[in-house]
This record gives C-alpha cells, sequence and structure tokens, in this order.
C-alpha cells in the first residue's frame, strides 16, 4: 500500500472487463435482486450500472413456490422464491425489446433441471445482440440423479462444455454454488468445461423455525441465505478460488454475497473480485451499486490507484 | 428530509428521508408513528409506505468528501440494524404547513422492526419508500360503503374513510379486536348513533371525524359485542340490507377473517375488495416474493401469482384464491 502522487477522483479509470465485455464500472445487479430489466428505472439511472444481471429464466413458466417465500434471519435473508418466472418465450418477447432502454451489458441468468433445459434457453439467447452474456446458475438439482449441477464436478464440467458449444457470440459466465466442501474442486471442473468468467457467491442453504408453531418459517421450508450474514463467507471462497484456481487461469470472478457498502465492495476486490454484485442491498435501495461507484473512485484516489483493476486480488496475507 | 433519489415512478413512488414527528403508544401493543416529509408524492388510500432506518449518513457528494478521514471508518452498523424494510398502510396524510407532510402509520409491535420503531423518538431519522401499491376505489353508482377490520388491519380504514366521507358515500365501520385493550383508537362519547340496532354503534375519534359510526366486537366480549367481526358483519347485511348493486365492502386484516368476509360478501353479492398482506422484501416488484394466488382462466390450471406489493395490496375478492393454510403470522 503505497502513497503516491495525487490522482483526482474524476481521473481514476473505473472500467474492467469480463471475457472481452467492458464495463464502464464493476458495479453489476446481482441474479434475482432486480427483476428482468425497467424495475428500477423510476428509482436509478440504471444507465450507470456496470452491467445488469437478469433473474434466472428456465425454458417452462415457473410459479414458483407458495408464500411465505422470504424471512429475514440475524443480518441475512432466506429466499425460497422458485425460480418464479416468465419462461424464455415470454421474456423473448415481452423482456428482452425493453433491454436496449438499460444501456449497459445485461448477462441473462439461466437456470433448468434438465441439460436441455439450459441448452433450449441459452439457444434462445445467443443471438440476441441485446445480450452480452449468459450466466449459468447451477444451483438447480438435475432431475435425472438429483444432484445439484453445481455440487457435482463432473455434472458441473458437462453442463458448462454442453452450454459453451452451443454459444457463438455470448460470454459465458457460470455462478458457482457455495455449498460445497471444497468451491476450488467446483471452479476448476467450470473453467475446464469452458466458464470464461466465474460468478460467486449463490446462496447458502439455510432454515429458520417458527418456535410457535414448530414449522419452518419458508413455505418450502428451507432457503438460500443472503445478505451481509454471508459476506465473510464469499470472501473466503473468492479468496480461495481467486489464489488458487482463478488467477493462474486468467478468468475474472464476480463477486458478490452481502455486499452494502463501498468498505465490503473493496474488501471483495482486494479477496480477487474483478466485478462486484449487489443483490439483497437493493431492495432497501436500488441507488446503492452507484453510490459504491463513487466513494470506490474516492478511495482508490487516496490510495493512489489510478484503475479500479489495481485493487483487485491485493490482499497481503499474515505469515503463518 | 432529503430525497435520495428524486426519480418519479409511474406510480410516483420515492426514496426519501423524513423525520419522527410524534410517536406514542395508541393502546397496550399499538403505536401511532407519524413522519414528517418535506413532500410525500400523492397517494391514495389504501397504499403503504416501506420504512428503514436511515442507514448511511446522508450521502454527501464525492467532491465534499473528498480528502476527509473520518468516513474511512465506514458508516455505524450494529447488530440488531434491520435488514429489509417493513410494510405498513397509510392511516392518513395531512398537510402539516406548507414545507412539510404528516404520514400517519399505526402499528402493531410484533418483532425486532417494529420494536426498533417503537424505540423512535421525535427528531430521528426515518427512511420511507412510497406510496407503494394500489389503492381501494369506488364505482360510479355507489351509494355506501362497509369497512370490515380486524386488528392491525384498522389503520388503511381510517384514511379510507376520510376518503369516502369526502366522496359522498355514507359508510359504516364493523372493527373486530382480540381484547378491548388492543384497540388501537380513541373512543369518543356515543354521539351519532344513527342506528339503534344490534350491535351498539360506538364514535371512535379517527372515524368521528369522517362522521363513520363504528360496530365493535371483541373475541371476549370486554368491548362492544363478544364474537366474531364476520358474525357483525352477517348480522348487518341480514338487519340493515344495504343494496348489493350501490354498496361496496372494504376488509383488512388477519387472512382468516378476510377470507369470511369475502365469502359472505359473494353469498350476499355485495364485490368486497380485500388488503392482503405478505412479507415483503423489496416492495418495488423485483423480487417476487409477496405471492398471492389468484384465479386465471387462460392459466392451465386456473390460477396464478400476483405480487401483493404492486399488483395488490388490495385485490378483488372474487378473484383471490384462498388457501388453506393461511398466513402464519
Ligand atoms: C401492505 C402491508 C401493510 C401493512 N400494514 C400494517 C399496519 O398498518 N400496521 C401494522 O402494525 N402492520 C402492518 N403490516 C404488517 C407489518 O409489515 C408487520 O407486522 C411487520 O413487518 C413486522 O415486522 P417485525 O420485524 O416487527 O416482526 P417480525 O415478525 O420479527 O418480522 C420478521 C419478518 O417478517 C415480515 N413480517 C412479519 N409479519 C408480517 C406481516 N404481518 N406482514 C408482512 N410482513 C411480515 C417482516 O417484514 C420481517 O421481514 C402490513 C404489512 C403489509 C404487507
Ligand atoms: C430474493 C432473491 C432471489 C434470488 N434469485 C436468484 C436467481 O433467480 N438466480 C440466481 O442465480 N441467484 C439468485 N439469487 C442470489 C443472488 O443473485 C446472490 O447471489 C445472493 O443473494 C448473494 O448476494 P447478496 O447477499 O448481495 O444478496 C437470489 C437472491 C435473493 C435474495
Ligand atoms: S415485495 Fe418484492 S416483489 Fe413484492
Amino acid at each position: 500500500m503505497s502513497q503516491t502522487e495525487f490522482i483526482s477522483v474524476d481521473s481514476v479509470d473505473m472500467s474492467v472487463e469480463l471475457a472481452g465485455v467492458r464495463l464502464k464500472n464493476p458495479l453489476l445487479t446481482a441474479s434475482g435482486t432486480c427483476g428482468y430489466g425497467l424495475e428500477y428505472a423510476p428509482y436509478v439511472d440504471l444507465a450507470q450500472l456496470g452491467a445488469f444481471t437478469t433473474k434466472s429464466i428456465t425454458p417452462e413458466v415457473r410459479k414458483g413456490n407458495p408464500p411465505e417465500r422470504i424471512v429475514e434471519t440475524s443480518s441475512g435473508m432466506l429466499n425460497a422464491i422458485g425460480l418464479a418466472n416468465v419462461g424464455w418465450q415470454r421474456f423473448l418477447t415481452e423482456k428482452v425489446p425493453q433491454l436496449p432502454q438499460l444501456g449497459v451489458p445485461i448477462f441473462v441468468n439461466v437456470a433448468g433441471h434438465r441439460l436441455e433445459d439450459y441448452l433450449t434457453v441459452c439457444r434462445a439467447i445467443d443471438p440476441l445482440p441485446e445480450i452480452a452474456g449468459i450466466e449459468l446458475n447451477v444451483s438447480c438439482p438435475n432431475v435425472a440423479d438429483g444432484l445439484t449441477f453445481g455440487t457435482n464436478p463432473q455434472l458441473l464440467e458437462q453442463l458448462v462444455a454442453e452450454v459453451r458449444k452451443e454459444l457463438a457470440r455470448c460470454i459465458l459466465i457460470v455462478k458457482l454454488s457455495p455449498n460445497v466442501t471444497d468451491i476450488c474442486q467446483m471452479a476448476r471442473a467450470a473453467i475446464s468445461g469452458g466458464a470464461q468468467v466465474l460468478s460467486m457467491v449463490n446462496t447458502f442453504s439455510g432454515m429458520a423455525i417458527n418456535i410457535k408453531s414448530w414449522r419452518p418459517m419458508l413455505a418450502n421450508n428451507s432457503g438460500g441465505l443472503s445478505g451481509p450474514a454471508i459476506k465473510p463467507l464469499a470472501i473466503y471462497q473468492i479468496h480461495q478460488v481467486y489464489s488458487k484456481v482463478a488467477k493462474a487461469a486468467g478468468v475474472p470472478i464476480i463477486g458478490m454475497g452481502g455486499i452494502r457498502t463501498w468498505e465490503d465492495a473493496v474488501e471483495f476486490a482486494l479477496a480477487g473480485a474483478t466485478a462486484l454484485a449487489v443483490g439483497t442491498q437493493l431492495f432497501i435501495d436500488p441507488g446503492t451499486p452507484l453510490r459504491i461507484v463513487e466513494e470506490l473512485r474516492i478511495y482508490l484516489a487516496e490510495k493512489g490507484l489510478g484503475r479500479f483493476n489495481d485493487l483487485v486480488g491485493r490482499l497481503q496475507l499474515h505469515s503463518v | 428530509m432529503v430525497f435520495m433519489h428524486s426519480k418519479v415512478n409511474h406510480r410516483g413512488a420515492k426514496i426519501l428521508v423524513g423525520e419522527v414527528h410524534h410517536n406514542e403508544p395508541r393502546c397496550r401493543e399499538h403505536y401511532c408513528l407519524q413522519i414528517r416529509c418535506q413532500q410525500f408524492p400523492a397517494a391514495e388510500p389504501g397504499q403503504f409506505v416501506h420504512l428503514i432506518h436511515q442507514q448511511h449518513p446522508l450521502p454527501p457528494t464525492a467532491r465534499e468528501r473528498n480528502h476527509e478521514q473520518p468516513w474511512m471508518n465506514g458508516p455505524p452498523s450494529s447488530s440488531n440494524e434491520l435488514l429489509i424494510r417493513r410494510a405498513f398502510s397509510i392511516a392518513g396524510i395531512q398537510q402539516l404547513d406548507p414545507e412539510s407532510v404528516l404520514i400517519d402509520v399505526i402499528y402493531r409491535v410484533v418483532g425486532k422492526g417494529t420494536r426498533w420503531m417503537a424505540s423512535q423518538r421525535p427528531g430521528d431519522p426515518i427512511n420511507v419508500l412510497g406510496p407503494l401499491g394500489n389503492c381501494f376505489t369506488t364505482q360510479p353508482r355507489q351509494q355506501s360503503a362497509l369497512l370490515v377490520a380486524g386488528g392491525v388491519g384498522v389503520p388503511p380504514m381510517i384514511w379510507w374513510a376520510e376518503e369516502l366521507r369526502r366522496r359522498n358515500i355514507s359508510t359504516v365501520a364493523i372493527i373486530g379486536v382480540q381484547r378491548a385493550d388492543l384497540l388501537p383508537l380513541k373512543l369518543v362519547p356515543a354521539t351519532m348513533a344513527q342506528w339503534t340496532g344490534y350491535p351498539p354503534i360506538f364514535a371512535i375519534e379517527e372515524f368521528a371525524r369522517s362522521q363513520v359510526p363504528v360496530l365493535i366486537t371483541t373475541d371476549d366480549g370486554t368491548l362492544g359485542t363478544r364474537g366474531w367481526v364476520t358474525d357483525a358483519l352477517q348480522h348487518y347485511l341480514t338487519e340493515q340490507q344495504p343494496a348489493p348493486t350501490t354498496t361496496q365492502i372494504y376488509t383488512c386484516g388477519p387472512e382468516v377473517m378476510m377470507r369470511r368476509v369475502a365469502e359472505t360478501g359473494e353469498h350476499y353479492h355485495f364485490p368486497v375488495q380485500v388488503c392482503m398482506e405478505r412479507s415483503m422484501a423489496c416492495g418495488m416488484g423485483t423480487c417476487q416474493s409477496c405471492v398471492v394466488a389468484v384465479q386465471d382462466d387462460a392459466a392451465l390450471d386456473g390460477w396464478r401469482y400476483e405480487l401483493c406489493c404492486s399488483d395488490g395490496p388490495i385485490f378483488d375478492g372474487r378473484r383471490l384464491r384462498w388457501t388453506t393454510d393461511t398466513y402464519a403470522h
């Protein structure tokens, strides 16, 4: 950490690159927390984001789980939305035409319960000029064997490889599931399958129980934990994947999990995240990513860093 | 009050920072909160606000912050902070003076969020997202209205009663609470009993303003008639025989109660507008957490989910698909 010559806040270069897609700044929205595109437009100037990630799209229209679908827990929230979405056909006809209004690169998150599900949606999305990339949500169980794609390295590598073959223009982002013993193994599998960017972390599996009724708080019984509660877990997984796998492979990481402030963003960047996504905090204030960009700029200038990229992976471990 | 984001949406909702003007207990578990804002977008009865503590010091511009050190330590955080906002019906809005608007919220202390609210003192900042959701409506030929509310379902009815009065619709409220000490309203000596039937009519300050008489039921008979609000409704409909073609029923409260009201209304051919409640993360239509099942003839299995925060919270009772496993809270 060197204090160098004066760098003006305006001159700090916030741009980053994800597998050839240039973002004017590193702040994204996290899938499932920002709708299909224009939902937050009344509240914030979405054109100032680095990029936008849609909620998960599946081949079929999905109603999702019955309510209650969310519950607040200590410094976090559990959700079991159940991949509720309009299905790719309505996504194409109703949502895609609105996307250019955002004025930023768009990543479409794709989910499924069998290989064919992913392929159907990816084939349909890849040719669309409005879309810059596909993010695979692999935290779904495979109907064939009940295994979650993202928790089995063979299944994951095969899925990623099959999808990659279909893509002619979209970049391929793989969103890792954190519910595994060895996240590096999954990162390696995704990269050998052809992942160009890793995004992490998705939500951690969890449960909350109503002590009056002795029933789970969520109608789905369990759900995914997000928010500040998972931030240290996310940072540790990103640190591991960056230092052991992604850095050497030259694969950038989109980091997320409890980011609320610019200080959180700095931690994620130091751990190795090239880009940063805000999820749960958008529910409280959709303007959060834009504020973080501005505050990061000031931090970088004060640290004498001319580019956001200069911060990525700069963590200095204690010698133990 | 300062705007964090001044962009207005099609319904006019904004995120803004107000301050607590008044926050006092109303009965054993209910508080009345008044939030003072410099201005508030046009709102209608039935709409709600989504509240949370003011997380950041008001964001100064990047320029103002540059080269100051204290912010390097970050905003204060505490472990009993709320994570997501809490939804409350607007119980009234008034212009306090040319510079400020008062938003009334009546809330029952049930958990962490409402305990935090009860601890707020005049002058404390509070972050307000709103107004959100749709609103109660009247029909062109409508002459009368019945407001049927239980417990914390009362607040939106106070403001709606005022508006109904303005629209010259003759209105009666039927309010049910568990016990007398859980009535979040002020009783005044009954001076305006236009109807001398059974059950007895009360004058409640909040409704007397709008000249709306109130029938009260309590589960234990400590005030008004012992029994359920739905029994009182049934009684009223059969005794008074209002005309279904010119009367609408509006209901808000526990889901089981609202279901009975909707079914009673349907039985006697009255339209019923139901104010639903769901746990909400965003309130802005993005997170899909607040779903309510409604009939949809176009869907293969005859139903679909709509969002309580943006399609609701007011739903046509005939469209709702009630589930037996009603809302657990
Ligand atoms: C449109 C709408 C209008 C409402 N109007 C009022 C009102 O005027 N007065 C009033 O007292 N209450 C009202 N509620 C209910 C109020 O939002 C909850 O009582 C409150 O969120 C409880 O928060 P808590 O942290 O104290 O309770 P906890 O039980 O600790 O809350 C934990 C979580 O559950 C959610 N939650 C718990 N109960 C409810 C509930 N009944 N409805 C929605 N979310 C819930 C909270 O948002 C929070 O995320 C309304 C709810 C909705 C959706
Ligand atoms: C309500 C909700 C819905 C989500 N839906 C999706 C989804 O559809 N697909 C997906 O890949 N991730 C989904 N996520 C996970 C987020 O994109 C993100 O990975 C996670 O919430 C961690 O970030 P956060 O702590 O900032 O929210 C969802 C999260 C929440 C809270
Ligand atoms: S609360 Fe998020 S969609 Fe309704």
